[in-house]
């Protein structure tokens, strides 16, 4: 009975000890089974596809003390293969009790890389967190991480990564401490890039549904690209808060050392930019709103703004900023390296304020926009390198009201601007318009798509001259401008370039100019070719110019035109409108001369000026008639002017009103078939007769330059025939002589108003019934025309010679020549070796002999010689 | 025998006798002088009287060449004559409008450069009214100067080639004449004060 009742516990014993053998050789396989790759591998296949993971892993080891190392663990999302963990060594260990709650107390993973690609429209899933187990501390050692885009070429690296996360577990979150370099790829080499370091410390409180902690992130990026823009030495901090409901980042600040934007070879950088704001995100709304944006450029001057946005829906959004200390000079040393070479000199100042007020949101993959910007201006100030072109003093304002194009469509804006007082430098001209202002409103369209265009219309107020309307549209290879211009007032146009008139042109400084212009006239450009047509109109103007003794009086102006420019010959071949315009005058008063009823017919086109009608004036008793005028491509400077001109019965008494002790008696004819101007030189082909002092005066081969200015040249040969001396010297007072004469003044040059050059000849004509007689005053003239002297004439007047006023003579030839101012005079009478200018009669006369036939004087002293002569006679008259 | 030899003899002086070069050459000497002339006239400057030596020092062969026999040089008569209506104009406008210009050599705003025309220097000390003035001066002082040296050319009938010289000539007389303190460009085209 004993051993019955023995044998019941040991079979017990025996069992347990079988059991207990059995799971340390269960545990003890499983622990050498769970380190062999291809049973974890087997496991994790498994588990991994219940999770959507793969796992495989090379080796696991297991260590006393609840240590364990794996060796090149690699898990991947199966369903996409965005995600994907690598990891060459991890090392965990736990403590007894850890185990049992599932938690590890450290865990060290090596070289881990964790690859992200990021798809279009999927949320980054991080839901793996979730099945992490809880660590005491989870380092990782020169890890890696790489997020990349399927919709973009760029991919964010983030390389040596140290992390330290002390207490992690996916409900509370941890701290953490992360250091890692950063490295933005392009993998086509042109939008973004960039390089640097990230480093964070964040108190993570959890991480599910949302994390919610606070620290910081840091980047510090060495340099990076963005298309055309680079920078160097980016440094953004962002203090970070997170809860439930919001995250606030305060405080975050973003300094770059230098920002340079390149285009076509040329670059501009600003230095120092420094930006601080504070923001804050509702998760809940998606509204998003920054505290004050201040910022600082130290090429610029100092900005503040504000950024109010959801990001949500379509992402509405507003914006607002204002730079208070503009400077132009900075701005312009930014923007110059992108202006044509011949502005990059150029000296640009001033003081600014701009505000500019944005809003706009995000809908069918475009953003849209739209705002206002508002530039005050003062002290404007610029000058070109050379000093010529400046302007000081100006200030003003600029409004410019912008909405951005839909896709497919047009963009509109609104522009208007005030510009005034200052001083305004061009050339020689030079105005300072103080009280006076500018002002300018446009409003239009725009097409950003290819091909690209501006479309506009506007009104401008210029000085309070007018009525300006402006409308246009501007594209790639052709421009279309048209202005009209209304009640165009000219005495007020004329104060704007008074000083400018005096200054350079004194015989308009006094000038006076009433009554009102329209213009209307369009404009197109194609590549380098511009056309203008329109119509300039002027109605019941008025002219006064008194320092030029002018007067004009209702004068109306009606002309058409067709222009180009430069000029061509293909042009000025082609027909062009020819609308006939008209110039009316009522009356014209110059001087002496008066005309009324004035009117001619214009024709402007394709640079051609035509006077369709002959022009027939009545002057000074007779007609002016001008035929067939004809100006040809009068925009370049080898513009040419043909026209005839004849002359009838005009009366020379009248016309020669000013000369000076003389009047001259008779009438002009003139036929001029051929008047041509070109290149500053007037030619005349024909002649023009004076019938003159019993008989006739002809001239031919006039020609004239630079008709109209101070240095006036007028050429002319002249032919006299028949000449009645005693007539003669009946109006030039010089001496009665009696007897008629012929000869020429051939290659006469008169310049600057002065005779340069001639060769006079004069000859008697014996003529029946004309006595050849000359006074004594005549020949104490002659005489100091020749010598200087009045010596002749004491002789003369003294002794029994007294008795003799006149003496007759056979014959005069004279010679007078004036070049480069030597004048000479010479008698062409040769006898018995002597030169004579007067030979005198058979029985008794005078001879005036040349004894000093190359006596040359200076045209000075001719002409004092002349003056002696003419004033000695007004003063024996008087 | 004898006979031979004179006519031979008389032959020979009469061939050296009939030789004749003609010389015909650019009168910048008396260029130079008109220039002067101008440029104190238009600057007011009293004129020094300077001793020149009636004739110039003779060498060997200019002494033989005295004697009237042998080759003969001739130099073509030029008779320089620098005053004409235009040049009479010219001079006058240029000096007319010197006044207004000298407050602008003083100021360092302008200076004489190497082919006798005005140059802007320096003009920042300068208000938009008075660089208006200077660019309307310079505009018209420079087309006066170059009218007058296009007539000097004329006048004397030298060719278009010649022109420069004049300039340069002029150039050397403007500088010349320049008062101390004043901009010059020298011949190297570097631009320094008159001392």
């Amino acid at each position: 009975m004993t051993n019955n009742k023995d044998k019941g516990p040991r079979r017990r014993k025996k069992i347990l000890l079988i059991i207990l053998s059995f799971l340390i050789f269960l545990f003890i396989g499983f622990y050498f089974l769970i380190q062999t790759p291809a049973f974890i591998n087997f496991l994790g296949t498994t588990i991994g596809s219940k999770l959507g993971y793969r796992i495989s892993v090379q080796s696991i080891s297991f260590s006393p003390g609840l240590k364990g190392e794996i060796s090149n663990l690699e898990v991947t999302r199966l369903k996409n293969g965005v995600l994907s963990f690598i990891t060459p060594h991890i090392d965990f260990k736990g403590k007894i009790r850890m185990p049992l709650k599932g938690e590890v107390e450290k865990i060290t993973l090596t070289q881990p890389k964790l690859v992200f690609r990021f798809e279009k429209k999927k949320k980054l899933d991080l839901s793996f967190i979730k099945k992490l187990p809880p660590v005491q501390l989870l380092n990782i050692q020169k890890g890696e991480f790489e997020l990349s885009f399927a919709s973009s070429p760029q991919t964010i690296r983030i390389t040596d990564i140290n992390l330290e996360i002390k207490e992690f577990s996916p409900e509370k979150g941890g701290k953490m401490t992360f250091k890692g370099l950063l490295h933005i790829l392009s993998r086509d080499g042109k939008d973004i890039e960039g390089s640097g370091s990230i480093k964070a410390q964040f108190n993570l409180t959890s991480l599910f549904p949302r994390p919610s902690g606070k620290g910081f992130f840091e980047f510090n990026i060495d340099s990076g690209s963005y298309h055309s823009a680079s920078f160097k030495t980016m440094v953004l901090r962002l203090p970070v808060f997170i809860d439930k409901e919001k995250m606030d980042i305060d405080s975050v600040s973003l300094n770059l050392d230098s920002l340079t934007y390149k285009r076509d070879g040329k670059d501009t950088i600003l230095r120092n930019l420094k930006f601080q704001t504070s923001f804050l995100y509702d998760f809940k709304t998606g509204a998003m709103n920054s505290r004050i944006i201040e910022g600082k450029v130290s090429n610029l001057g100092f900005l503040k703004g504000s950024l109010q946005g959801t990001l949500r829906d379509d992402f509405p959004w507003r914006a607002s900023f204002e730079a208070s200390s503009i400077n132009f000079e900075s701005i312009y040393s930014l923007f110059k390296p992108f202006f044509p070479t011949d502005y990059q000199k150029w000296f640009i100042k001033g003081n600014g304020v701009i505000e500019t007020h944005l809003k706009g949101n995000y809908t069918e993959k475009r953003l849209s926009w739209a705002g206002d910007m508002i530039l005050h201006f003062k002290q404007g100030e610029f000058s070109s390198s050379d000093g010529t072109k400046a302007a000081q003093g100006i200030e003003g304002k600029v409004i410019l009201k912008i909405h951005s194009p839909s896709p497919g469509k047009k963009g509109n804006f609104e522009l208007s601007s005030e510009i005034g007082e200052g001083e305004l430098l061009w050339g020689k001209y030079y105005n300072n318009f103080s009280g006076e202002r500018i002002k300018f409103f446009s409003q239009g369209s725009f097409f950003l798509n290819s091909p690209r265009s501006l479309e506009f219309q506007g009104s401008l107020d210029l000085f309070g001259t007018g009525e300006y309307t402006l409308s246009g549209l501007i594209q790639k290879d052709e421009t279309l401008l048209s202005l009209k211009a209304q009640r165009v007032s000219h005495n007020k146009m004329l104060s704007i370039f008074k000083d400018y008139l005096s200054q350079n042109f004194p015989s308009f400084s006094n000038v006076q100019f009433e009554g009102n212009s329209q213009l209307d006239m369009r404009t197109i450009r194609k590549g380098e070719k511009v056309f203008l047509e329109g119509v300039l109109e002027m109605k019941n103007a008025s002219l006064r110019i008194p320092n030029m003794s002018l007067s004009i009086n209702q004068l109306n102006l009606m002309l058409p035109f067709d222009l180009f420019y430069p000029s061509s010959s293909e042009h000025l071949q082609e027909n062009g409108k020819g609308e006939v315009g008209y110039l009316r005058i009522r009356t014209l008063e110059k001087e002496k001369i008066r005309l009324e009823g004035l009117s001619v017919p214009l024709i402007l086109s394709r640079n051609n000026l035509t006077i369709p009608e002959d022009v027939s004036i009545s002057l000074f008793g007779g007609r002016l008639s001008i035929l067939n005028f004809k100006g040809e491509d009068i925009l370049s400077s080898t513009k040419r002017f043909d026209f005839g001109l004849k002359i009838q019965g005009m009366d020379l008494n009248s016309s020669s009103q000013n000369l000076k002790r003389m009047s001259l008696s008779g009438l002009l004819e003139a036929d001029f078939p051929e008047v041509r101007y070109q290149e500053g030189k007037w030619s005349f082909q024909g002649e023009a007769v004076a019938t003159i002092f019993g008989g006739k005066v002809e001239a031919t081969n006039l020609s004239a330059r630079d008709l109209f200015s101070r240095s006036r040249k007028i050429g002319v040969d002249i032919i006299f025939k028949s000449i009645d001396l005693e007539k003669v010297t009946e109006n030039i007072k010089i001496g009665k002589m009696t007897g008629i004469i012929q000869g020429s003044l051939k290659n006469l040059e008169i310049e600057y108003g002065q005779p340069s050059r001639f060769i006079l000849d004069i000859d008697s004509v014996k003529t029946s019934g004309i006595q050849q007689k000359i006074s004594v005053d005549a020949v104490e003239n002659i005489s100091i025309l020749g010598t200087g002297s009045e010596a002749i004439g004491g002789i003369l007047k003294t002794g029994i010679r007294s008795f003799f006023k006149e003496y007759p003579y056979s014959r005069i030839g004279i010679r007078c020549t004036l070049e480069n101012d030597k004048f000479s005079v010479r008698g062409k009478i040769l006898s018995g070796g002597n030169e004579y200018l007067v030979r005198r009669a058979f029985l008794r006369g005078i001879d005036i002999v040349n004894q000093n036939p190359d006596n040359v004087i200076s045209f000075k002293d001719m002409q004092e010689r002349i003056s002696r002569i003419l004033t000695a006679k007004e003063e024996k008259r008087s | 025998m004898r006979k031979k030899y004179k006519f031979l003899n008389l032959g020979f002086i009469i061939f050296i006798a009939a030789c004749v070069t003609v010389n015909i050459y650019f009168p910048a000497a008396a260029v130079q002088k008109a220039a002067d002339e101008i440029v104190e006239d238009v600057r007011k400057i009293e004129k020094k009287e300077e001793q020149k030596p009636e004739q110039k020092q003779m060498n060997l062969f200019q002494e033989i060449k005295r004697l009237s026999w042998g080759p003969a040089e001739a130099h073509a008569q030029i008779d320089i004559n620098v005053s004409t209506p235009a040049i009479r104009a010219l001079r006058d406008s240029i000096k007319e409008r010197f006044p207004q210009l000298k407050p602008f050599y003083d100021k360092g705003s302008i200076g004489e450069n190497n082919v006798g025309l005005l140059e802007t220097r320096d003009v920042s000390g300068l208000n938009l009214k008075e660089k208006a003035d200077l660019n309307r001066l310079m505009d018209m002082e420079n087309k006066d100067r170059k009218a007058l040296y296009t007539e000097i050319m004329k006048a004397n009938k030298l060719g278009q080639e010649n022109l420069l010289q004049i300039q340069k000539i002029f150039a050397n007389s403007w500088r010349e004449k320049s008062q101390a303190g004043w901009w010059i460009q020298n011949d190297k085209g570097e631009w320094e004060r008159k001392k």
